[in-house]
């Protein structure tokens, strides 16, 4: 086979997404979409698990050194189909997000939904794919940087337990206060480890506890070496598959990869990682019981001027304290991380990966600078700051954008000043980077927006992850019963999407005193419940829906209740799981 | 001890759950009426021991609600109005038409009970 034959379907679905327009959405193309999804899909696994193409396989050729070959063309195979498929694969899922923005009736809505799980699902294994083949052909780069390494640590158990939300595993985490700070090499690639392997964890326990103990093992003049374990009570894995647990495309079992997904190379990618980095990896499973992987790493220290580095974080940090950041960026991961980094600095953040809602949000609140991821699905970086730039509000047109980019030549340099890029950052970017641009390319003049109190005259703190955010006052007010809590709980949800829906209707019909009405009904209950940036949307709709009355900022205003709404309602799934918690102890 | 009858008048879902919920487990009869309409239903049959209403609702206001007890159903009954933020001249007219008491939001159940049973002690 034929990976001509799978181009040609996928570009028979390019060509469908092309001639695809969202109004004209009706149930049979999506189905037909769908479908058309699931025969490339089925396609793809074929091509994956039809042939062996691993190293064990007991080939028929003669030579260790024709087998090589034959490897290394397969993986630039890999590498290539995986990079092309990449590109089409992005459209998919972006028009499905597309999709959902529309009207959609409940069944399309499913359907939609469908789609976008199919699409991430192969992301996921493309991008295993392409991680694999880089690194079996050598195309991968190995960092040497000064980092912090409580903070990476960090990073990845925030992320976990982001991943375990919803699910009943704990996390436990020991790291050896022993360890330096500060050590040079490359931190994404322990990161990618640690969250693979412990992504595994949390994919395969159902219920239990995951345990993550970082220990320093050896300490020299300048050098360390770092002990790893990584404990689980998941499902375990039985003696034979133990044995080819780190060769490659090599899952248990067919049904697991049913159930949990994957390409089956995320060991094979460890393995490989901490090889090159000259460390070593074993794993121990009892079936049924659980799981443990265990690698050593080397390190060399980092030098004492990096100290001082943080310490200079820790006091510029104060600089960005306030700033309203715009973020484009459509990788959820980045996304995610950029957010906690951002906002562990005060900066108040917003991000999408939709080039319309970041526009119409630059034109209502004030924002003092952008950062453009320049590869994304929709729109190219370069588009979006072109439409800002031909803004009418001059605030606007003169924003500060600062491009993020993978990889970066002599003509994207070139191509930023012509474009009205202010400034770029590489990625990979270390936090100081990050900081140190912003803090060069804001604009002064855009920070006395930062100046202004809400528009119910309090002042509120914004940060999206708002860790003063509890319902004990209302617990309180429900006399300490957990029941009332919840039946209050279930009535603000389903609130909130009548809202939604009856807005949507209403502002079809032009009827603006009905949604000033739907409005003012929701407006206490989201006060209530402490969800003040909803309280702060939907006052402003209000506001409009009384006064102005235009249907465009009124649509811009439902479409921000829509994008934060999901964000309220884990807050408040997340902190009645603590309070029944508590209850409970 | 006979229980009090209790018109709770919010179309809050939310605040009319919990208020519901606390006026009745402070041992009152709580008719919850949505709007003005429901109200006026309500009124036509029944004589409530007192009255909460939120000021601004649909149909009929808070205003309206206290006008018509007072002066078309000649009626002493104590009224208590929930106001919101900015709506400080209609509370005034509220006392001036022959409300009792007022309460603002965000609304503390266990104030509004005192502020219930003191309404209900006077008379």
């Amino acid at each position: 086979m034929k990976p001509k034959n799978l181009l040609s379907q996928l570009s028979e679905l390019e060509s469908t997404l092309n001639n695809f327009s969202f109004e004209e959405l009706s149930a049979d193309e999506a189905t037909r979409l769908k479908k058309s999804f699931e025969a490339f899909k089925t396609h793809l696994e074929k091509r994956i698990w039809g042939e062996d193409i691993s190293p064990d396989h007991d080939s028929k050729l003669e030579s260790l050194k024709e087998k090589e070959q034959l490897q290394k063309a397969q993986e630039m195979l890999i590498a290539t189909v995986s990079h092309e498929i990449r590109t089409p694969l992005s459209g998919i899922i972006g028009f499905a997000d597309l999709l959902k923005e529309g009207e959609l009736s409940e069944d399309q809505q499913h359907k939609v939904n469908a789609i976008q799980s199919a699409s991430n699902s192969l992301m996921d294994i493309i991008n295993e794919l392409l991680e694999y083949s880089k690194l079996s052909v050598g195309l991968e780069n190995f960092e040497m940087l000064d980092f912090n390494f409580f903070s990476i640590i960090q990073d990845v158990v925030y992320l976990c337990n982001t991943l375990m939300l919803g699910k009943d595993v704990k996390l436990e985490v020991d790291v050896d206060k022993n360890i330096p700070e500060n050590l040079i090499g490359d931190p994404s690639k322990l990161s990618q480890i640690l969250l693979n392997l412990l992504g595994n964890s949390i994919k395969f326990v159902e219920e239990g506890e995951i345990m993550l103990k970082i220990k320093l093992l050896r300490q020299g003049e300048e050098k360390v070496v770092l002990d790893f374990i990584v404990t689980d009570t998941g499902i375990g894995i039985s003696k034979e598959d133990l044995e080819h647990i780190f060769g490659s495309f090599k899952q248990a079992n067919q049904q697991t990869f049913s159930k949990y997904g994957g390409a089956g190379l995320g060991l094979n990618i460890v393995k490989q990682i901490v090889d090159k980095l000259n460390g070593d990896i074993k794993v121990e499973s009892t079936l049924g019981v659980g799981t443990t992987f265990k690698f050593t790493l080397p390190y060399t220290t980092g030098s004492s001027t990096s100290k001082s580095k943080s310490q200079q974080t820790e006091i510029s940090s104060e600089e960005v304290k306030g700033m309203r950041i715009l973020v484009f960026e459509d990788n959820e991961l980045n996304q995610r991380l950029i957010e906690r980094r951002l906002n562990s600095w005060g900066c108040k953040t917003y991000i999408t990966e939709n080039p319309i809602y970041g526009l119409n949000l630059l034109e209502t609140d004030p924002i003092d600078i952008v950062l453009m991821d320049l590869r994304m699905p929709i729109m190219s970086g370069f588009e979006v700051t072109e439409k800002i730039r031909k803004s009418t509000k001059k605030e606007v047109a003169e924003i500060p954008i600062i491009a993020l980019t993978a990889d970066f030549t002599f003509d994207d340099k070139n191509e930023c000043e012509k474009n009205g890029i202010n400034d770029f950052i590489l990625k990979p970017f270390s936090p100081e980077e990050l900081l140190s641009k912003l803090i060069k390319n804001r604009n002064d003049i855009q920070t006395n927006f930062k100046l202004n109190a809400t528009s119910d005259g309090n002042q509120i703190d914004h940060t999206v992850s708002d860790s003063s955010f509890d319902l004990n006052s209302v617990l309180e007010d429900c006399m300490g019963e957990l029941e009332m809590l919840e039946e209050l709980i279930g009535l603000y949800k389903r609130n909130a999407l009548e809202f939604i829906g009856n807005v949507k209707m209403k502002l079809q019909d032009g009827d603006s005193e009905g949604v000033a009405f739907a409005a003012h009904k929701i407006k206490c209950g989201l006060k209530m419940m402490q969800t003040m940036e909803l309280f702060s949307i939907v006052e402003q709709l209000n506001t409009t829906a009384k006064t102005t009355k235009d249907k465009n900022h009124m649509q811009f205003l439902l479409n921000r209740f829509v994008q934060e709404y999901p964000k309220a309602e884990k807050m408040i799934d997340e902190e009645l799981r603590r309070l029944k918690k508590n209850g409970n102890e | 001890m006979i229980k009090k009858n209790l018109l709770l008048a919010e179309d809050d879902e939310l605040l009319a759950s919990l208020l519901d919920y606390r006026l009745q487990k402070g041992g009152y009869n709580v008719h919850l009426a949505k709007d003005g309409r429901d109200v006026k239903e309500y009124l036509k049959t029944a004589t409530p021991d007192i009255i909460v209403s939120d000021i601004m609702m649909p149909y009929f206001s808070g205003i309206e609600l206290i006008d018509y007890v007072r002066n078309q159903l000649n009626s002493k009954i104590p009224i208590i109005i929930i106001s919101s933020a900015g709506n400080e001249e209609n509370v005034l007219s509220a006392f001036e038409l022959g409300a009792n008491d007022f309460i603002s939001k965000p609304v503390s159940p266990s104030e509004l009970l005192v502020r219930v049973g003191r309404e209900l002690n006077k008379t």
